[in-house]
């Protein structure tokens, strides 16, 4: 450009008679002649600008230092070099030449931050947060040492354990409305990238997650598009209603609820609007939407020490992949008013295994593996029903009080994410495993007997000012195996490491297959239950001197009521926890979170 | 804007038709001597002008901004519905202030600038992103064979950017993200993403080295640490990921910090910083493998930091003394950084703990935590070569914090029947060390390593489209005596039993180089290198780079001569282990040197920093 135009100059300057004989006759004139020829190029150029930006200021004192600009002269994004490039050869079908200058207008009615996007009806906001969280005795989300993905943490050593984890994100948002012929079609985006200590500890990104140390990874929360009722992508679970997550109430991942906020589910739902608030939503959700387990086969490695592993059909939930039988069902009912709101909803959840790893008699057609030629139990439903809601309560402006109940069968993780537990604290350890069901032909029917599970979850907020808020929340969450489960478990535990098959009696029941869980006992003095339960209570006080953003302290107090309480087990090695005389006992856990965050219009 | 004005000014010179008169009439040079004089002193109105005219326009269209219109984020409450309000029609407006590409954001306060950058670079010698063959996750490929090496190797990357910045009575507060997809050959070369990478080939991967919010001197999130002063780095003078320095630039650590700004440009840092955030390795228990095979290296840390995780005992605490001013930037840094080893996988009398059979274990107790550091001096001054020119130097001496001053922490480069290596850890320690000939001198404590580095470099523009820089930097590590002592036992020698280095021969063999007794090597783990490049770039706007860079990598190897591992007096060589498709045999181990050569296309546009 510059090149081109200073090439122009340079004609110019030879065209002129004068110029050349005097260049001639006086050759250090060159160097005058050159400047000469500058100046009055830079002056030009600084004419032309000062006559710009004194319109500039002109218009701008002419509205007064208000902001309301009513008139088209608002210069819209300026650019280092406005100059548009050089037309391309050939044929320019699509170059606007001459177009008269247009700005981009915003597009107030859905809010701040929306604009309208040029040349057309679309309006789109540009939002996200930044966010860094450290955590003590926790992830860097806020999974409380011991639980799920940081069960291994949960041996507390330093080999296991780090002593702080964090979580940092940078999350882009982005929400476009269009006016159709439909009705508003509107579509909404946050993704970004994160990094979350341990590796591994965060569920929805468990498998994504690289092994190596400081490696990002994607973060995708929401990705839906909503149009005449439909809402399809990813979105929070039409069956959850009420959860203290995401930071409202807490910066934890609470283990209490198995709400899904934090994940977002892959769905497609519609939603029917009664007016005065209600409505009703049937959706079709991703069965592994959820903290998703699913059924163990007790013929096979499933309960390991602090390791869960599930035998689920189709694909469904297992660590390679996570396709499906059947979607979830899920209905709601909802009522979303001034006061707050309300709802009831439903789940309907199958429950399927694969192959049975052996013959009830003998077979050698496919050794231990699953197989096809050893059937299969019977696919089951299990389901969830919640209540829940959240209200404003008259104890400061937007004070609110919520809770949220749920009982399942066959669906634990609709109740709860605590689905396993490792804990050790000297020498005492606490243990939990729970799934959809368990099943086991060998000894048993086959057939799947599904796990119960239920959880209760409250939480309440108080705003001290514009700026300070102090919340309170805490859940229940208990998992229940019936007799006959109890049984088909009981029967894989071992009374001596490396036991075979035919050993004495444990829990009453003979011992059979698989060793599992590895509690080696006899049995006397234990339990002999398999259930368990778990609390969290909390509390998190946030500092907000802009809404821009949140500085705030949260924590958290975890206890796990472990299943096979007893005295005397015979653990194995467990990370760098050694073999040996364990109690199992109910186990405590102190988390301490504080985040920083930068929100910028991240939308919802 | 500069092609109008200059169009403008060629237009209006033709036009003058006193100019043309005037230079033929008069030769005497007054004329235009005067003329000059008048040319200049309207020049000097019109930039004063100019100035006074910009600062009104941002003043007026501050106060336009500080007009009480909406404030700060207003959130979708899924409560109510998204009611069309009349409102009238309002203009995105642009937000000059803080420089192009930012706009207001409609209905508050906020500005923000969506920028980012697409590059594909290529080269040889080295991979995409410019780490030289030979270290680090470039290890294997530093054999040097088809099997194990790519010719060429290509990093192509699109990347987002976002700034937003927002006046609060905080005073300003700033976001800052830039993420994106990157597709880095060979796979594994990067430390930052080594395994984040699918293992299915083409498969792109998140790149992402920025992400932080500054409010009231604080600053969170993702950033370049604070310890770092100056590097040649992404893109500034070279396309390469220099090994000599430490630098945090290409990667961000997660860190939180606050700064004190004394004036004048004058500020003072504390930072709390991830202390994997640098490249980290971290402590070898030499009674593990720690050393082997050939161009690895596997640390035994505690707190899951380092290897597979990214938790961490306490943070590294930084602080540093800057001053930016209108001649360039200097400044100091320090760092304290914690290092911890796991268990022990032994004990040193007979016998393993319960349970506990040659894997860490809590019952065999750990070498106490230490905690190293680092100091550095450095700085980038522009230098009267030419408008624009730089000349920065950087120094960082380091105790127990190798990564601080480089990113060398393995090397392993062959040619022909020579090799060299390098294995760079914090600290060592082994408390398996029943043979120990050296009265003291086998503890079980952490041994910490020294590391320092000098990088410098320069650039000169020769023109606003064309530049060329010259970079270099060296560095070393050095392992005191009893850390040698402790390396040199587990060193191969047969006859069993027999001695290497000097020290009799002990646990697990590592790193995996038959020097027999000794005889005719240096027998020091200790290792140094350098690397030197120039690199010349041609933006012919400044939306577009495209350059070239080459560099030149010396290796001053760890264990550097011969070896007389078949217990003959006669020094014939060391024994290797086959390491990849090189043989095992007997090699000379000598320095080494690696060219790399890296070319660049890169579209910036506004990707801020």
């Amino acid at each position: 450009m510059n090149r081109i135009s200073l090439i122009g100059c340079a004609i110019v300057l030879s065209g002129l008679p004068g110029f050349a004989t005097s260049a001639m006759a006086a050759g250090d004139q060159d160097a005058i002649i050159r400047r000469l020829d500058k100046l009055e190029q830079e002056n030009s150029r600084l004419e032309q600008e000062n006559a710009a930006l004194k319109s500039r200021v002109n218009r701008v004192d002419s509205r007064g230092g208000t902001a309301t600009r009513s008139a088209p002269q608002a210069a819209g994004p300026q650019y280092a070099d406005p100059a548009p490039p050089p037309p391309p050869p050939g044929p320019q079908p699509n170059i606007a030449l001459k177009a008269p200058v247009e700005y981009i207008k915003a597009c107030s009615m859905y809010g701040a931050g929306f604009y309208t996007v040029p040349g057309t009806d679309a309006c789109i906001k540009i939002g996200g947060y930044i966010r860094l969280q450290g955590t003590f005795n926790g992830s860097g989300e806020g999974t409380v040492n011991g639980a799920d993905n940081m069960a291994g943490q949960g041996r507390n050593n330093r080999f296991d354990s780090s002593n702080i984890n964090y979580d940092a994100r940078a999350v882009v948002s982005a929400d476009v409305r269009a006016p159709t012929s439909i009705g508003l079609l509107r579509g909404y985006m946050r993704l970004g990238a994160e990094m979350d200590t341990p590796i591994g500890s965060s569920w929805m990104t468990t498998l994504a997650q690289p092994v190596q140390s400081n490696a990002p990874f994607v973060f995708w929360d929401r990705g839906y598009v909503q149009f005449a009722g439909f809402t399809v992508g990813k979105q929070r679970s039409f069956f959850d209603i009420y959860a203290a997550s995401d930071g409202y109430l807490t910066y934890g991942n609470l283990r209490t609820t198995g709400d899904t906020d934090l994940t977002g589910v892959i769905m497609a739902a519609f939603t029917y609007n009664w007016g005065g608030g209600f409505s009703s939503s049937l959706s079709v959700e991703d069965p592994n939407g959820h903290y998703k387990v699913g059924v163990a086969n007790m013929n096979s490695a499933a309960f390991g020490l602090g390791t869960l592993t599930v035998d689920n059909a189709f694909q469904s939930g297992s660590t390679t992949n996570q396709g499906m039988g059947v979607p979830d069902i899920i209905a709601n009912l909802r009522v979303d008013q001034s006061w707050g709101y309300a709802g009831i909803s439903g789940a309907l959840h199958q429950v399927a295994a694969g192959y049975f790893t052996a013959p009830p008699g003998a077979g050698a057609l496919c050794g231990i593996t699953p197989c096809s030629a050893f059937g299969h139990p019977p696919v089951k439903f299990g389901g969830a029903v919640a209540v829940g809601g959240d209200v404003y309560v008259p104890t400061g402006p937007g004070d609110t009080f919520g809770v949220n109940a749920v009982f399942s069968d066959g669906a634990v993780d609709f109740a709860n994410k605590g689905n396993r537990w490792q804990l050790y604290s000297g020498g005492s350890a606490g243990f939990a495993w729970g799934v959809d069901g368990v099943f086991d032909n060998v000894g048993s029917d086959g057939s799947i007997q599904l796990t119960r599970a239920w959880s209760v979850n409250s939480g309440y907020e108080h705003h001290w000012n514009d700026q300070w808020k102090t919340s309170l929340y805490g859940g229940f969450a208990a998992v229940n195996y019936d007799g006959a489960a109890t049984g088909i478990i009981n029967q894989h535990l071992s009374a001596t490491p490396g036991r075979v098959a035919g050993a004495a009696p444990v829990c009453g029941v003979p011992n059979e297959g698989v060793v599992q869980p590895p509690l080696n006992m006899t049995g006397a003095g234990n339990s002999c239950s398999p259930n368990y339960s778990f609390w969290q209570v909390g509390t998190r006080t946030q500092y907000s001197p802009t809404a821009w953003l949140d500085l705030g302290v949260d924590t958290t107090y975890t206890r796990l009521n472990t299943a096979y309480r007893g005295s005397n087990v015979f653990l194995g090695a467990n990370g760098a926890q050694p073999g040996g005389l364990y109690s199992i006992d109910d186990q405590n856990v102190w988390t301490v979170m504080a985040r920083a965050q930068f929100k910028f219009l991240p939308g919802n | 804007m500069n092609r109008i004005g200059l169009i403008y000014g060629a237009v209006v010179l033709a036009a003058l038709p006193g100019f043309a008169v005037t230079a033929k009439a008069a030769s005497d040079q007054d004329e235009i001597i005067r003329r000059l004089d008048r040319l200049e002193q309207a020049h000097a109105r019109l930039e004063q002008e100019n100035a006074a005219l910009r600062t009104k326009l941002n003043r007026v269209d501050g106060g336009a901004r500080s007009a009480p219109q909406a404030a700060g984020p207003q959130y979708d409450d899924p409560r109510q519905p998204y009611i069309a309000v009349k409102a009238p029609v309002q203009y995105v407006r642009a937000c000059s202030m803080y420089g192009a590409g930012f706009y207001t954001v409609p209905g508050t306060d906020a500005c923000i600038k969506i920028g980012g950058y697409i590059r594909l670079q290529g080269g040889t010698g080295g991979s995409g992103e410019g780490t030289v063959n030979g270290a680090d996750n470039m290890a294997a490929q530093g054999r040097n064979t088809r099997f194990d090496t790519s010719l060429v190797n290509y990093d192509a990357r699109a990347v987002m950017s976002a700034d937003v910045r927002v006046p609060t009575s905080l005073g300003m507060l700033r976001g800052y993200m830039r993420f994106g997809a990157e597709m880095d050959t060979p796979i594994g070369s990067k430390w930052m993403t080594t395994l984040p990478q699918p293992a299915q080939s083409n498969a792109p991967f998140l790149l992402w080295d920025r992400g932080y919010v500054q409010f009231a001197g604080f600053t969170v999130g993702k950033q370049r640490s604070f310890f770092d002063l100056f590097a040649a780095s992404d893109g500034y003078l070279t396309y390469g990921n220099l090994r000599t320095t430490g630098d945090t630039d290409l990667t961000g650590v997660i860190l939180a910090a606050f700064t004190f700004n004394a004036g004048n440009g004058f500020s003072a840092s504390v930072s709390a910083e991830d202390p994997n955030g640098h490249y980290k390795v971290g402590v070898g228990d030499l009674n593990s493998a720690a050393m082997t095979p050939l161009g690895v290296i596997v640390p035994s840390n505690g707190y899951v930091s380092g290897a597979l995780n990214q938790g961490m005992g306490v943070p590294d605490i930084i602080a540093n003394l800057r001053v930016d001013q209108s001649w360039g930037y200097a400044g100091i840094s320090g760092a304290l950084h914690q290092v911890a080893g796991d268990y022990y996988t032994g004990v040193s009398a007979a016998g393993s703990g319960v349970g506990c059979i040659g894997i860490p274990c809590t019952a065999f107790g750990h070498p106490s935590d230490k905690f190293g550091g680092a100091a550095a001096f450095g700085g980038n001054v522009y230098v009267p070569t030419g408008p624009g020119d730089t000349l920065g130097v950087n120094l960082v001496y380091s105790q127990g914090a190798v990564d601080f001053a480089t990113k060398g922490n393995t090397w392993q480069l062959y040619k022909g029947k020579t090799a060299g290596f390098g294995w760079g850890f914090d600290g060592v320690y082994d408390n398996v060390t029943p043979n120990c000939p050296v009265a003291g001198g086998c503890p079980s404590s952490i041994q910490l390593t020294k590391a320092w580095s000098i990088n410098a470099g320069f650039e000169h523009h020769w023109s606003d489209q064309w530049k060329t820089s010259a970079y270099g930097g060296f560095a070393a590590v050095r392992y005191n005596q009893l850390a040698t002592n402790l390396i040199n036992q587990h060193l191969p020698s047969p006859p069993a039993g027999g001695t290497a280095c000097g020290m009799p021969v002990e646990g697990i063999i590592q790193p995996p180089i038959g020097v027999g007794s000794g005889l005719g090597n240096s027998c020091n783990p200790s290792y140094s290198f350098f690397q030197v490049g120039s690199r010349t770039q041609y933006s012919p706007t400044p939306w577009l780079d495209l350059g070239v860079d080459a560099t030149y990598t010396r290796l001053y190897s760890a264990y550097k001569g011969l070896g007389n591992p078949t217990a003959l007096a006669v020094v014939n060589g060391v024994s290797l282990p086959a390491s990849g498709a090189q043989p095992s045999g007997l090699y000379s181990i000598t320095n080494q040197n690696e060219w790399m050569v890296l070319a660049r296309a890169q579209i910036n546009f506004l990707p801020g920093k």
